[in-house]
């Protein structure tokens, strides 16, 4: 038995050092790009779920984003709108073709939107599409019943790529999708991996690696472990703390961006004391943001002034941000009337003290620290504040009920790159009125009028200076303060050349990237 | 006998069924929060989604409904074999587990692999010599093993195994060795108690007066051990290791998670924070199925070791 014992257990440590042995020949293979990153899709077909497709760049969309967050040309060439804002036509370009060799036309667009519209509802549904027209063979015709602005924004997303006929079995599901991009969709295992090769007869940029192979790992310190162990070249979205560990070594490069996701506070305008806006400038005086990103963020991360981060084509990029001023702050309390009489370091009035309760949720880990350090500062100029941390959902139905005086979120910008879903939903009073997530039950009939105008305005210039305004009016009354934008972190091996990060993670551009 | 056992079994599954999923139905009825909305928060990638797509997919979860309605609706499906579909995938239950289970049910029969072949002989070797270095050795290592958080083992394993030895895979799945380092970590809290138990049963056995028989025959000390006292002295330490196989499988929420393998416990895990009931419901209930049916197996298993048990049955 003894004897028996012993071979079993030599046998199996010889499997386990065999087979650990053979998988890294693919290593020394450079034309391989090895990339990581937590998402993955959640269907193989691109029209359920298509940000990480389109990211990867195995399909198309009409329309693209640029690293300004404007949209720009991609599959369609071109595109006007009618003067009433109903009819929009898009010219298609020529000499593309998908990946099985059919050529792009606009009957095939045609029916790919008609398929988006429906497996997506959830995104689409609020394009008031009646139909869609096909005149000639590149140009493709959307109707609405009712003037839509971000109609190309909405084309932008993943949920609406171009696939050819021949990616759909014969009960019409996705079996393997055929698009048009740089790289052709070879194989995906849910929740494993996406292996990719280039496509030769790109009508754009040809890549430069023969084959990419994506890897979802869903845990920020084994994305590092592969990168510490050069499984992958890539590694996307690491924390602040392990980004901060490679700033030093040679063999890595740390890449960050700002991206379209703000951290900012709402102040609860329905009630004393933030019913004032002078209290609410005095607050937005009163917070140090730079000592937020550098001791909550390791530094990674750029102080905000306005709801967009200055890379963006729709940033105000006039807006003079609040300084840290605690004396202008203290100055602002006392003229509104908040004022420290009975000597025992909280402000109050009219006999009632400054005490706020700010509201903030767990799932994004940095807001609780951030809280904190808000509560101290608040506390220099006399304001004591309760910090309530919840989750999600419990918070928000806090927050929608006016339980709170202070609610601290990171908010998404571009659900669409379009200015227009977030200013609706977050400073138009009729998207403040029903939720809180922007300005709070805030009312600016001022702003309320610049939106509509900018929402039928077509020239793009003429809409920027119409939503620059608003901007400026929204930090001038302050119904919330901007403190920081996130910054996404990815780190490479140092032999990686030309990979970018995109502000609005439209794509990981890897057409763009060679192995030295 | 056997029979009886089976079937006070079998009935106990399906009380243990009932219980969980109305547990998880409770539970998810009074958490905070719209699920449609947490639904599409997780789909669209938006912490605001239309409140149009809301509507939709909240009438189309049947949300409507008080919790028993749709506790008793869902109940009747599953009598009929249908346990729904993800919101997430679009796939169904079933074969979203399908998928899920082959890779959790190598990851945990591996650590009871891993388990036996570390835990047993050095729990032998510790019962020999008691107070030997053999033993103190093994019981400061239970110590150690028992208080270290897998989360943490996990990485250390990692930074060994997958980079300064560089022999195995850090993360992801494959073939048999990308299941060594998370099947190891798994195994670890089992090697500790595992250990301990054999020790104890072996010292224990060895005390039985039909081992001071077999001395006095004259067999040797070998001879008495592999014989007579290894079967008696294994017979807790299987018992014990068959009912922790179900904990295995609990441990494999973290650890599948952090070495991205994509089994069952990275499924429920995914589908609680995306509130995919009807997943969440069935990763429960298989999971409660498993239990019970390993249960089952340690009972029969017992029977068939252990004749004072079956005397006393009969």
């Amino acid at each position: 038995m003894k004897r028996k014992e012993g071979i079993l257990f030599i046998l199996l440590a010889l499997v386990v050092l065999g087979a650990g042995c053979t998988d890294k020949e693919q290593k020394g293979d450079n034309q391989t790009l090895f990339v990581s990153g937590q998402w993955s899709p959640t269907s193989i077909d691109p029209h359920i779920s298509g940000t990480v497709p389109q990211r990867l760049g195995y399909v198309e969309t009409l329309v693209g984003v640029d690293y300004e967050g404007k949209i720009i040309p991609n599959l369609a060439k071109s595109w006007e709108v009618s003067s009433d804002g109903k009819k929009w036509t898009f010219k298609l370009r020529e000499g593309v073709l998908f990946h099985d060799g059919t050529p792009f036309t606009a009957e095939i667009m045609k029916k790919s939107l008609e398929r988006s519209f429906i497996q997506s509802a959830s995104t689409f549904g609020k394009i008031p599409v009646t139909s869609i027209e096909v005149p000639d063979n590149l140009t493709l015709v959307i109707n609405l019943n009712s003037t839509f602005p971000a109609l190309p924004a909405y084309l932008s997303k993943g949920e609406s790529a171009a696939l050819a006929p021949g990616s759909y079995d014969a009960s019409g599901n996705v079996t393997k999708p055929i698009g048009t991009g740089p790289f052709i969709f070879e194989s995906w295992k849910p929740d494993e991996e996406i292996v990719l090769v280039k496509n030769p007869n790109y009508w754009g940029h040809v890549a430069s690696v023969d084959k990419v192979v994506y890897r979802v790992i869903p845990e920020v310190l084994t994305r590092k472990m592969l990168l510490d162990s050069k499984d992958i070249q890539i590694a996307m979205i690491l924390s602040p703390d392990v980004a901060d560990k490679y700033t030093e070594k040679a063999d890595y490069t740390v890449l960050e961006e700002p991206i379209a996701r703000v951290r900012m506070i709402t102040f609860n305008t329905e009630k004393e004391p933030f019913k004032d806006k002078k209290v609410r400038q005095a607050v937005n005086y009163a917070i140090d943001r730079e000592a937020i990103v550098n001791s909550v963020l390791y530094g990674y991360g750029t102080t905000a002034s306005g709801l967009f981060p200055p890379q963006f084509y729709w940033a105000n990029k006039d807006i003079a941000p609040y300084t840290y001023d605690v004396e202008k702050a203290k100055t602002l309390l006392d003229e509104a009337g908040w004022t420290d009489s009975d000597g025992d370091g909280i402000r109050d009035k009219n006999g009632k003290p400054m005490k706020i309760t700010l509201v903030t949720y767990s799932e994004r880990a940095e807001l609780p620290s951030i809280a904190e350090v808000i509560q101290q500062q608040l506390k220099k100029v006399g304001i004591e504040t309760e910090l309530k941390v919840l989750n999600t959902d419990a918070a928000n139905t806090q927050r929608n009920k006016g339980d709170f005086d202070i609610y601290l979120v990171g908010r998404g910008l571009f659900f669409v790159p379009d200015p227009d879903e977030i200013m609706m939903t977050d400073y138009h009073s009729s998207g403040t009125s029903i939720d809180g997530w922007g300005a709070y039950r805030w009312h600016n009939d001022t702003v309320d009028q610049l939106i509509e105008q900018a929402r039928t305005t077509s020239d793009e210039a003429a809409r920027k200076k119409l939503y620059d305004e608003v901007q400026a009016i929204v930090v001038e009354e302050a119904p919330v303060a901007y403190l920081n934008y996130y910054v996404n972190i990815d780190v490479t091996t140092s032999n990686i050349k030309g990979y970018r990060l995109h502000p609005t993670e439209y794509s990981f551009d890897l057409q763009n990237v060679s192995i030295s | 006998m056997i029979r009886r056992i089976i079937l006070n079994r079998l009935f106990q599954m399906i009380q243990v069924m009932v219980g969980i999923s109305l547990i998880t139905f409770t539970v998810i009825s009074l958490s905070p929060g719209d699920p449609a909305e947490i639904t599409l928060r997780a789909t669209l990638g938006t912490e605001s989604p239309p409140k149009e797509a809301v509507a939709i997919l909240h009438e189309e979860m049947g949300l409507d409904d008080p919790w028993y309605v749709s506790y008793l609706k869902w109940i009747s499906r599953v009598v009929h074999g249908d346990l729904g579909y993800s919101y997430q995938t679009k796939r169904s239950t079933i074969e979203e587990i399908r998928n899920a289970l082959p890779t959790t049910f190598y990851l945990a029969s591996l650590s009871m692999l891993f388990s036996a072949i570390i835990a047993i002989p050095l729990g032998i070797a510790a019962a020999l010599r008691q107070n030997g270095p053999v033993d103190h050795l093994c019981r400061l290592t239970s110590i150690v093993c028992l208080s270290i958080p897998e989360y943490f083992i996990a990485i250390v394993f990692m930074l060994i195994g997958g980079i300064y030895l560089d022999i195995f895979p850090v993360a992801g799945t494959g073939g048999i060795e990308y299941f060594i380092l998370p099947s190891l970590t798994l195994s670890i809290g089992l090697i500790a108690i595992t250990m301990r138990i054999m020790r104890t049963s072996m010292i224990e056995t060895l005390e039985q007066d039909y081992i001071r028989t077999a001395r006095a025959k004259g067999l040797s000390r070998k001879k008495i051990i592999q014989k007579h006292a290894l079967k008696n002295a294994l017979l807790p330490v299987i018992i014990y290791m068959g009912t922790q196989f179900g904990w295995i499988f609990g441990g494999a929420v973290t650890i599948e998670t952090i070495f991205a393998l994509p089994g069952l416990g990275w499924l429920l895990v995914s589908s609680v924070s995306s509130m995919d009931i009807m997943v969440m419901q069935g990763c429960m209930l298989t999971f409660a199925v498993i239990i019970v049916l390993i249960n089952l197996f340690v009972d029969l298993a017992q029977l068939y070791l252990d004749p004072s048990v079956r005397a006393q049955g009969e």
